[in-house]
């Protein structure tokens, strides 16, 4: 079982499952299943697992997306397919400020060391373990800037400082 | 100028921290080239064609005489004792060690400077006005919105990996002097029918191989909402810029692509839920801004009759004062442009001995205040007129005072195939033999005003495509070709210059050049500058001299 990154610097065993799309629900195991099977099959799913989840392409527009979209959605899986590809970062601060997500917020694909502060940033709380990351680095590897300009929905660790001083 | 506050110097020692320990990490093999590439590109460090190339910020092109003793001292210390000011009024050292730099960085943290997002594809340095603050057509100081827009941008983490880099720039002039129709935005800062600074906001300008020129999306944004507006802009692009091609991946390109009017519906859709958010700007803020950049305390007890004594007892110093002082709101003041395009010297470089001396006549003369110009040159804001005899004579035996400011001389140079690892063609050897042609030349100085730029490669870093001669290094089977273009400008009155025709070899493109400017000099009527002599007259007379 994979491991994830959480804000505060542990590290938890990964127990959500990602389905295909022609994939069977599992009993007792939280799953991750694509945008339009969740919407095709919203309260099938609901009941069959004890919590489900959402991956999105970074092509998706979230912006199209409601506020009531996700309603029952414990988590959603935003992708990075390369490190240098910021679209998810845009992704989460709409999935976070506009529709009003609460749910765990997960980066996947290249997630790296040093991009964690930007992601956190933008509203993410849960991590696929950076492959460049090692044990003595945990410590310090969410902590690197104490500070920043501006007002996101930031991870709860960081000091909000807003913009302009205030 | 802006001082840095506590957050301010708390994020840049960080960063240096953090990348000292990339750089570690780089070098004991725990990060590829490829992991550590972006994050190197993010602190302004290229690998160059001999050596790494360190880009150093100076925001809105401001530096106080304390930070520019630290850049020579480190170019002393850590390169070959000169470093490059660029168009993006930033500092290039062309030689430092990869291994220097995390004590590079350290060192420009204890001046407020560093190097972040000077390179990479996030938001780079904001340039403005080099004469804000002083100049006598001016709006009003554009610098508390650049340096508003600085700390907005620095380290955004939503913009961090954008399709590309992105460059804003703002003026504040009714004469564009900071190239906003290039930019992929634009700022114009004005006042609206109340008085009340707004923004006309230009988006999607851009030079390099598809150079545009770009296009008003909105008309007097109030400046409340200046940063909400250009979160908008900036979201938009993140989302929907081309990423599959790195030459189609600016924001021009994406203007282009989707049409302006439908681009500038799709940012007034995103701001819509950005409006009146947190990112909107209070009085207060505006308030708090303006404050950082104090205006100095000007004498008024100024002898300007001895200026003009001056003036008429030296023909070389009058001439220096035509050329490169500029109108300063004060009276009895002036701006003072230093050349840094001496003859048989590379454009924009200044040596760690000159910047030293600049920095001692800034301290002396002129508030303690520098200022990069885009067209890498540097100012001295604040001069007194009887001081400014002695401040060029004192330039004068620095090699800093070649009166051709605006004129053919001061030319826009890229670093060319000497050092840059993409271009074609060489650009300082032919901007070095133009140099010495004009030099022999007794009418130099009756052009008038005539911007010509240079560029080692179609990445367009000499801004070829809007000078009013522009000069393109191409590569022909192994050979450096030249391609000229006439005719381009990115003031108020920007355009792209027109192909001349086929490109002229490294041995033929001065006599060239020579022959265009001859061209110019048959065709002009009165005191018309190449630009106007240009539209009236056309490519073909040119072309019939260049081609002969």
């Amino acid at each position: 079982m994979p491991d994830v990154l959480n804000p505060d610097g542990s590290i938890s065993a990964d127990l959500w499952l990602t389905l295909d799309d022609e994939q069977a629900v599992p009993a007792n195991t939280p799953i991750i299943v694509s945008l339009p099977r969740w919407q095709a099959q919203r309260d099938v799913l609901l009941s069959g697992a004890p919590a489900v989840g959402v991956y999105l392409d970074n092509t998706e527009n979230v912006e199209a997306l409601g506020r009531n979209d996700f309603d029952g959605v414990s988590l959603i899986a935003l992708n990075f397919p390369a490190f240098t590809d910021g679209r998810a970062y845009s992704q989460a601060r709409l999935l976070r400020e506009r529709l009003g997500f609460t749910g765990a917020l997960r980066a996947c694909g290249e997630v790296l060391h040093d991009q964690l502060f930007y992601m956190l940033r933008c509203g993410f709380d849960s991590f696929e373990m950076p492959s460049n990351l090692k044990q003595e680095q945990l410590e310090t590897v969410l902590k690197t800037f104490s500070v920043a300009y501006q007002p996101t929905a930031s991870g709860p660790q960081l000091q909000r400082a807003g913009s302009l001083h205030r | 100028m802006y001082k840095y506050s506590e957050l301010d110097q708390t994020l840049v020692n960080e960063r240096v921290e953090q990348f000292r320990d990339q750089t570690r990490r780089f070098l004991d093999g725990e990060l590829s080239e490829t992991q550590y590439l972006p994050l190197r590109l993010q602190n302004g460090l290229y690998i160059q064609r001999f050596a790494p190339m360190l880009r150093i910020a100076i925001p809105y092109g401001t530096l106080s005489s304390t930070q520019l003793r630290k850049l020579g001292d480190i170019a002393q210390r850590y390169d070959k004792g000169y470093g490059h000011f660029t168009t993006r009024t930033n500092l290039q050292l062309n030689w430092p060690k990869l291994e220097d730099v995390p004590e590079i960085l350290a060192e420009l943290a204890t001046v407020q400077m560093h190097a972040i997002q000077t390179s990479g594809n996030c938001i780079r340095n904001t340039t403005t006005d080099a004469l804000a603050g002083v100049a006598a057509d001016e709006i009003e100081d554009p610098r508390p919105w650049c340096e508003i827009i600085r700390q907005w941008s620095t380290f955004h983490p939503e913009f961090a990996f954008l399709p590309r880099k992105f460059k804003i720039a703002v003026s504040s002039t009714a004469k564009d002097r900071a190239a906003t129709r290039v930019h992929d935005i634009g700022l114009h800062l004005r006042h609206d029918d109340q008085g009340q600074p707004c923004f006309d906001v230009i988006v999607g300008g851009g030079l390099g191989r598809t150079p545009i020129i770009g296009a008003l999306i909105r008309e007097a944004l109030p400046w409340q909402h200046m940063l909400s507006y250009l979160e908008a802009v900036l979201r938009v692009y993140n989302r929907l810029g081309r990423r599959d091609n790195k030459y189609k991946a600016r924001i021009k390109i994406l203007v282009k692509e989707t049409g302006v009017e439908r681009f500038a519906e799709m940012v007034e859709q995103e701001w819509a839920h950005l409006k009146d958010g947190d990112l909107t700007l209070d009085q207060a803020q505006r308030d708090e801004a303006i404050s950082w950049f104090p205006l100095p305390v000007y004498s008024s007890d100024i002898d300007s009759a001895a200026l003009e004594a001056a003036k008429q007892q030296d023909a070389r110093f009058a001439l220096w004062c035509r050329n490169n002082l500029r109108a300063h709101k004060q009276t009895g003041y002036q701006a003072v442009i230093i050349s840094l395009k001496a003859p048989g010297e590379v454009p924009g470089d200044c040596s760690s001995a000159q910047m030293a001396a600049i920095a001692d006549l800034a301290d002396q003369h002129s508030y303690g205040e520098i200022r990069v110009m885009h067209e890498q040159n540097l100012v001295l804001t604040d001069v007194r007129e009887d001081a400014l005899f002695e401040i060029w004579q004192r330039l004068d035996a620095l090699k800093l005072a070649t009166p051709n400011i605006d004129k053919v001389t001061d030319l826009i140079c890229c670093p060319g195939l000497d050092f840059c690892a993409l271009a074609n063609a060489g650009s300082i050897g032919v901007a070095l033999e133009l140099n010495e042609r004009f030099e022999s030349m007794d009418d130099l100085h009756d052009f008038g005003d005539l911007r010509l730029n240079m560029s080692g490669c179609m990445n367009g870093c000499g801004h070829h495509s809007v000078g009013n001669i522009g000069v393109l290094g191409v590569d022909k089977k192994g050979e450096e070709w030249y391609q000229l273009t006439l005719g381009g400008s990115s003031r108020n009155d920007a355009r792209l210059g027109d192909r001349l025709g086929a490109a002229v070899s490294r041995d033929g493109v001065v006599d060239a050049v020579m022959n265009i400017l001859k061209v110019y000099v048959d065709q002009r009527e009165g005191e018309e500058n190449f630009m106007d002599t240009y539209l009236r007259v056309g490519l073909q007379p040119f072309k019939d001299a260049v081609y002969a």
